[in-house]
């Protein structure tokens, strides 16, 4: 009975250590966390948002069909009923005059397929979309590959 | 995929709580400022946004769940439908404090 009693008590002072191992290990082995282990209770401090990038610099898109990137700010840009702030550079009659790019061929076209002379009402919430990128770095590391790159190293390998 | 694609994070950043200009007004808050969103149950700590690209009506405020360092669900209801089980997360009352 006596060892018994020891053993129990053993276990007791070891719990603590033991539970102590296995978060430890849980942490370890647990998918990524963007938390960086802040506990549940509480919360980093917040931080300003971060400024729009405003250079007018395209930014080369990841697959062909990705919708561009806003490179400027957007700022009192009304997209409504009533007036389409962006149209007022992008449409096809305003790009000689503004040198930005034109509105994608497929924003002409309904869903039935026909082409219009106007653009389609189905894409033209632009922000629904396209979007600014902020000055923001970015949170985990991305091994993305290019799918034009993926295809030039297989034609090496044969 | 929540924030580990690069150009979407760098779009959204962060979980910020979006008001109404008019609201934010009355209130004294201006566009980054950190307040906390007060519920019944619980709090969170974030910035404000003003120019959403939606425009709620008056005393809504919209708070997106993206966000692990920012856990907006603390706030929200946990009740649960009895019979289809869906939960209730969605909607509640809130205040907002400036920090």
């Amino acid at each position: 009975m006596k060892y018994l009693l020891t053993t129990y008590f053993a276990l007791l002072l070891c719990s603590p250590m033991a539970m102590q191992s296995v978060s430890a290990n849980d942490e370890k082995t647990n998918i990524a966390t963007l938390r960086n282990h802040t506990p549940i209770e509480e919360q980093q401090p917040t931080k300003g948002i971060p400024k729009v990038i405003n250079n007018d610099k395209v930014q080369m898109r990841n697959y062909p069909m990705q919708p561009p990137l806003i490179p400027h700010t957007i700022r009192g840009y009304e997209v409504n009923l009533n007036s389409n702030k962006c149209i007022a550079c992008h449409s096809r009659q305003r790009t000689a005059e503004s040198l930005a790019p034109m509105v994608s061929v497929t924003h002409y076209i309904d869903r039935e397929g026909n082409f219009l002379a106007e653009l389609s009402l189905r894409r033209y919430f632009c922000n629904q979309c396209h979007v600014n990128q902020t000055e923001s770095k970015p949170l985990v590391e991305n091994s993305f590959v290019d799918m034009h790159k993926l295809m030039k190293q297989k034609s090496q390998q044969q | 995929m929540t924030r580990r694609v690069e150009e979407l994070h760098k779009s959204m950043p962060n979980a910020l709580v979006y008001l109404p200009p008019d609201d934010a007004k009355e209130r004294n808050l201006r566009r980054g400022d950190a307040v906390k969103i007060i519920s019944r149950r619980g709090e969170v700590e974030t910035r404000v946004e003003t120019r959403g690209r939606n425009k709620p009506p008056k005393s809504l405020v919209y708070m997106p769940w993206f966000d692990v360092s920012r856990l907006v669900n603390k706030v929200t209801l946990d009740a649960t439908d009895p019979l289809s089980k869906e939960t209730d997360f969605k909607k509640c009352a809130v205040r907002i404090e400036k920090v």
